[in-house]
């Protein structure tokens, strides 16, 4: 859906994208991280044709923007960072331009069948400029999916928003996801990539670092399965017993609850909990807990902060 | 062959719904009004400062008495529009609405056609409003237009739209409104202000000195007037008309040809120029 090789961006004091190779696929949800100044909205605006690269290629649905530009323009839908209005327009009349815009057909129903979904039909006259942000943000979303497009470009689309507002734009995502429309999706909020996206990249100083599934993420950073286990006491023999497990790479013992560090992602869960029952103590729980995006994000970036300035130093 | 075809359709529907939404936004504002309605206002005190005077002495003060406050109107009102376009497409890129549209099926040459298209529009609308206001004018006083009259009409309209298009190329290579806005104001008033250096110059004689620095200094300035002159879109009403009375038809074809080259100039130059200072804010 999405393919750009070697894609690079320079300005005349910085290199705000180097060498990103990304592949997007048809219907996936593509979370794209990076911290402040990382390069992702200039990526964006590469993609969207907004800014030239200055080297390497991009394509959409399999074509050059400048030999399709229109057609592919008309087949995607973007929301982005900062939700733009015309000032002199009720929200409607803005909707009915971008209708006539992307040719929207029966663009009447459409509108009012968007806006009646997101809560916004009551304010249809209203200006936008008299909206709330979480409404000016779904206004945003219902011009992006007027035209049903079937890329959906979103930049940091709960930026700003209150619980309730992220839930609302969550669930259009979630809508549009079940609905086989791709979406590339730039966002700070780490645990709405957590819940929606179904591969992940990683953008840091203008470097594509990582591009993977959340699992393959969390693998790259960390090879060990962590498991916490709750029991009613703790018998002497346990600490050996443990030690004595092949896969077991380290543990730590406090109060009542164990906390196992196994090698690789394999379950070795029923081999644990039987070691620890043999010792003659009774397991009452047990779980396996992974690395959050935002831990696996932390150590990515930290590891790369850290990189570079260790090669500066040298 | 088919894909240009369809590329053109796409274009030519983007111009539409770019000129269908700022006639729509201009027409509802108030400003349009204003100005139209200043203007037809200051060219009925015009005449009837004229008639007032053809009936205490009995003569005419000058040979077609509806020519000077037509001139001023449709200039007042060319103007108007380009200032209006400088400053609307330097606010839709700093609100950021210029990006918005690109988000979407409308690229550097439809945008600049849909704004341009959009202007023009008005303008012959506008030009057609003061058409009729003045042959009712002249219907009311009984006195006939002259033929100079509706030369000028169809010349206006090259030079507003020479005007508008000006007004496109500044707003895509300014940062700015207020860039824009100074730019535009700069050129205008620069046009005037040499024209009237030249005419403060003429009136001193200087002696018959030839290393006389007042005789440089008019040359220079004649010399930066006749540039104007082929520049600037006020000068095509004077040559347009000015060749038709004399029956030199072909250099009233060549003023026109002039005039349309020119603004196709500033508009592929305002499409370089938008690429070339992007559409981000």
């Amino acid at each position: 859906m999405i393919q750009t090789r070697n894609l690079t961006k320079t300005y005349p004091e910085v290199e705000a994208v180097k060498d990103v190779t990304l592949n997007v696929r048809k219907g996936e949800v593509y979370g794209f991280l990076g911290p402040n100044g990382a390069g992702k909205s200039t990526t964006i605006a590469m993609l969207l044709g907004l800014e030239k690269p200055t080297s390497g290629e991009l394509s959409l649905f399999g074509y050059h923007l400048d030999r399709n530009y229109f057609d592919i323009k008309s087949a995607i839908g973007v929301v982005g960072e900062r939700p733009f209005f015309f000032d002199e327009m009720t929200a409607w009349e803005f909707l009915e331009f971008h209708a006539d815009l992307y040719m929207v057909e029966s663009k009447i129903h459409r509108i009012w069948q968007l806006l009646e979904h997101v809560g916004l039909s009551d304010y249809a006259h209203m200006r936008p400029s008299d909206y709330s942000r979480g409404m000016r943000q779904k206004l945003s979303f219902v011009r992006a999916l007027l035209h049903s497009p079937d890329l959906l470009i979103l930049d940091e689309p709960v930026s700003g928003l209150d619980p309730h507002g992220i839930r609302q734009i969550r669930e259009l995502i979630e809508e549009q996801k079940k609905a086989g429309t791709t979406i590339f999706i730039s966002s700070h909020v780490l645990s709405e990539i957590e819940r929606t996206a179904d591969r992940i990249a990683i953008m840091h100083k203008g470097r594509l670092l990582v591009e993977d599934d959340l699992d393959g993420l969390r693998y790259s950073v960390d090879q060990s399965t962590h498991v916490q286990i709750e029991v009613t006491r703790i018998p002497d023999a346990l600490s050996d017993a443990l030690s004595a497990v092949p896969h077991v790479k380290e543990y730590c013992i406090q109060g009542l609850q164990i906390e196992i560090s196994l090698d690789g992602t394999a379950d070795y869960r029923a081999e644990v909990s039987s070691v620890i029952t043999a010792t003659g103590t009774t397991i009452i729980g047990m779980q396996t807990r992974k690395a959050s995006l935002e831990e696996t994000f932390m150590t990515f970036t930290d590891e790369n902060v850290v990189g570079i300035s260790q090669a500066g130093e040298t | 062959m088919m894909m240009t075809a369809v590329k053109s359709a796409e274009r030519i529907r983007a111009v539409v719904t770019i000129h269908k939404r700022d006639m729509r936004l201009a027409l509802f504002g108030p400003a349009l009004h204003v100005v139209t309605t200043l203007s037809i206002l200051i060219a009925v005190v015009i005449i009837r400062n004229y008639l007032n005077y053809i009936k205490a002495n009995g003569i005419y003060p000058m040979p077609d008495l509806f020519s000077f406050p037509f001139r001023w109107a449709i200039i007042a009102t060319g103007v108007y529009l380009a200032f209006s376009t400088v400053v609307t497409i330097s606010r839709e890129r700093e609100s950021g609405t210029m990006e918005l549209l690109f988000y979407g099926p409308v690229d550097h040459v439809s945008y600049v056609f849909g704004k341009y298209m959009a202007q023009v529009t008005l303008y012959l609308m506008i030009l057609a409003l003061y058409t009729v206001c003045f042959l009712t004018l002249s219907w009311m006083a009984r006195i006939q237009l002259s033929a100079s009259f509706f030369i000028m009409i169809l010349l206006s309209v090259f030079t507003g739209s020479y005007l508008i298009a000006i007004g496109i190329f500044v707003s895509s290579v300014s940062r700015s409104v207020r860039n824009a806005t100074l730019v535009f104001l700069g050129i205008v008033m620069g046009a005037l202000l040499i024209q009237g250096i030249q005419s403060w110059l003429s009136n001193i004689a200087p002696e018959s000195d030839y290393y006389n620095p007042v005789l440089l200094l008019q040359q220079v300035v004649s010399w930066i007037q006749v540039t104007l002159t082929w520049l600037s879109p006020f000068s095509y009403l004077n040559h347009g008309v000015d060749e038709m009375l004399r029956g030199n038809m072909k250099a009233f074809v060549g003023t026109i040809a002039l005039a349309i080259s020119f603004c196709l100039i500033f508009l592929a130059s305002s499409v370089l120029g938008l690429k070339f200072r992007g559409v981000r804010q």
